[in-house]
């Protein structure tokens, strides 16, 4: 069941997957996602705190250390599988967008 | 120096209403007043300030007690007020314009769904209980009941109960829906502080109504004991856990651990005293009341023609007891006397409000005086006019008579007396009047 909610990541998640190719805390997340988007995506602490349980059970991501009571989070294989799988899906939305629209607007 | 001004204000909203819960706290520290601490029973202290725009957040959380939440909250520009166990409320720290805890409406839905059902969904399964319990007597539901003889166990009582509890649970499960559903939802104050006060008005009445049912109706005073112990540990628990618990947890790195060990402790204490008093309950004996209680009681009732009785001066007054201020027992018992030969003396006398119970105590009596198993023999009818009741009955076997009028039941078993002696019969005549 949570398998199939996690087909398609909503833009949140896609950030926070994003964001967790390098080694992070939960506060480096966040501000990393706002650096990304330029603010146009935030996420706040408890949306994060619970999309990284979700993960963390998942087996997408796992928790590499603690430091100074901050829990430190990488994307796993599985996770690195399912960040490539979006970001293909994505850009697939792109081309057959660009067919369409492109053409429309010309 | 100017001193710092506190003004106090109750801030027990519920939690459907959390977002009433934010939007007081910003309207007050517009007005000037800055919360700076929730204490018991929800009072939070506010500071006298210059009135300025702050951003607070009420955060339900069903299980994110980690610090590393704390800490996330912290970092991002919440500075935590309150962290109780399913509510939480920050204050944006100063100059900084956080981003929102939730930002995903989705995920936010669901924490709110799981945590009213762990702080207000008990309400709307303690609606329907009673209403079944309610409806499954709804047969017997009869006016009398609603005027005269209105008690916990009263069908009428689990109806409205059932009824109030049900009606108000949906009317929130709705107003959740619908406030979930809209898209920047903003409630209104007035409405949330009138839910609240339902919720908590509710609540204290219901409190009375078990004490009430605990102390006056059938157990009397065996309820003191177990209410009142558990009543004294709840207390001096509480005082404990403020005193020397709750500040602990708050600064404890440990705080799982101690709220686990603090929860275990209080549970076996709890348990302890629960059973210490049910053990106390079952152990203490029924105290009747004396002699002199019970005359005066048999005197009210209208009951004191027994003492023109042959033999009713030297019997001992058995038991006489007001049972739940519903009947009137009076029973005597006497044997073996030196001056009586194999005297023996029972008389039972019933005043019953109802005919229900007149009808219950005298199946119980009929049954019990004529069992035929023991060969003891039966009941047989005699004429009833003859002492002017409507139903009478004398035993095969012995001197017994059991004598019914309207709701007043009368028992008498003595073998000296002849009851058809007509001093006798005016006097068990007089038992009537």
């Amino acid at each position: 069941m949570a398998r199939e909610q996690l087909k398609t990541l909503t833009e949140p998640m896609y950030y926070v997957l994003l964001a967790l190719t390098e080694e992070r805390h939960g506060y480096g997340i966040m501000q990393c996602i706002t650096e990304m988007t330029e603010g146009r995506v935030a996420v706040g602490a408890g949306t994060l705190y619970t999309l990284l349980g979700r993960f963390e059970k998942e087996d997408i991501i796992k928790q590499v250390r603690e430091e100074d009571r901050k829990k430190i989070y990488v994307l796993t294989p599985k996770g690195k599988l399912l960040l490539n799988e979006e970001y293909r899906r994505l850009c697939q939305l792109v081309a057959d967008g660009k067919m369409h629209c492109e053409g429309e607007m010309e | 120096m100017s001193e710092v001004k506190y003004i106090y204000r109750f801030l027990n909203y519920l939690t459907v209403d959390y977002k009433a819960l934010k939007m007081y706290l910003e309207e007050m520290a517009l007005k000037g007043y800055e919360l700076e601490s929730i204490g018991t029973l929800g009072r939070g202290k506010f500071k006298k300030i210059e009135p300025r725009k702050i951003a607070y957040c009420v955060d339900l959380v069903d299980n994110q007690t980690s610090e590393a939440y704390e800490g996330l909250c912290e970092d991002s520009g919440w500075q935590s007020i309150k962290t109780g166990n399913y509510i939480r409320i920050y204050k944006a720290k100063e100059g900084i314009e956080p981003t929102p805890i939730h930002t995903d409406r989705e995920i936010e839905k669901k924490q709110v769904i799981k945590t009213l059902l762990k702080t207000e969904g008990w309400m709307f399964l303690f609606g329907i209980i009673w209403l079944g319990f309610g409806i499954q007597e709804i047969t017997t539901l009869n006016y009398y009941d609603l005027f005269d003889n209105f008690y916990l166990q009263n069908a009428w009582m689990k109806l409205a109960l059932g009824g109030i509890y049900s009606i108000y649970s949906i009317y929130l499960i709705i107003f959740v829906i619908k406030s979930l559903r809209q898209e920047g939802y903003s409630p209104s104050l007035k409405g949330a502080k009138w839910r609240s006060r339902l919720y908590y008005g509710g609540a204290l009445g219901l409190t009375c109504i078990w004490m009430w049912a605990l102390f006056l109706e059938d157990m009397t005073l065996k309820a003191f004991i177990p209410v009142g112990m558990m009543s004294v540990v709840i207390v001096v628990m509480t005082i404990f856990y403020r005193k020397y618990v709750h500040e602990k947890l708050q600064n404890n790195k440990k705080k799982t651990q101690l709220s686990i060990l603090y929860a275990i402790g209080m549970f076996v204490v709890m348990m302890g005293t629960f059973m210490i008093s049910i053990a106390l309950v079952l152990s203490t004996p029924y105290e009747p009341p004396t002699l002199e209680e019970g005359l005066l009681q048999a005197e009210e009732a209208g009951a004191l023609s027994l003492k023109d009785f042959p033999g009713f001066e030297e019997a001992q007054l058995e038991r006489v007891w007001m049972e739940s201020g519903e009947s009137f027992a009076l029973e005597k018992y006497y044997e073996n006397d030196e001056n009586y030969e194999q005297m023996n003396f029972d008389a039972n006398y019933y005043k019953c409000k109802k005919e229900k119970y007149t009808e219950i105590i005298w199946e119980k009596l009929f049954d019990r005086y004529s069992d035929d198993h023991i060969a003891y023999g039966a009941l047989e009818p005699i004429d009833a006019s003859l002492f002017e009741v409507d139903l009478a009955y004398k035993h095969q076997n012995y001197n017994e008579l059991l004598l019914r009028k309207d709701n007043t039941i009368f028992y008498i078993d003595c073998e000296q007396v002849d009851f058809y002696d007509e001093a006798n019969v005016e006097i068990i005549k007089n038992v009537f009047k």
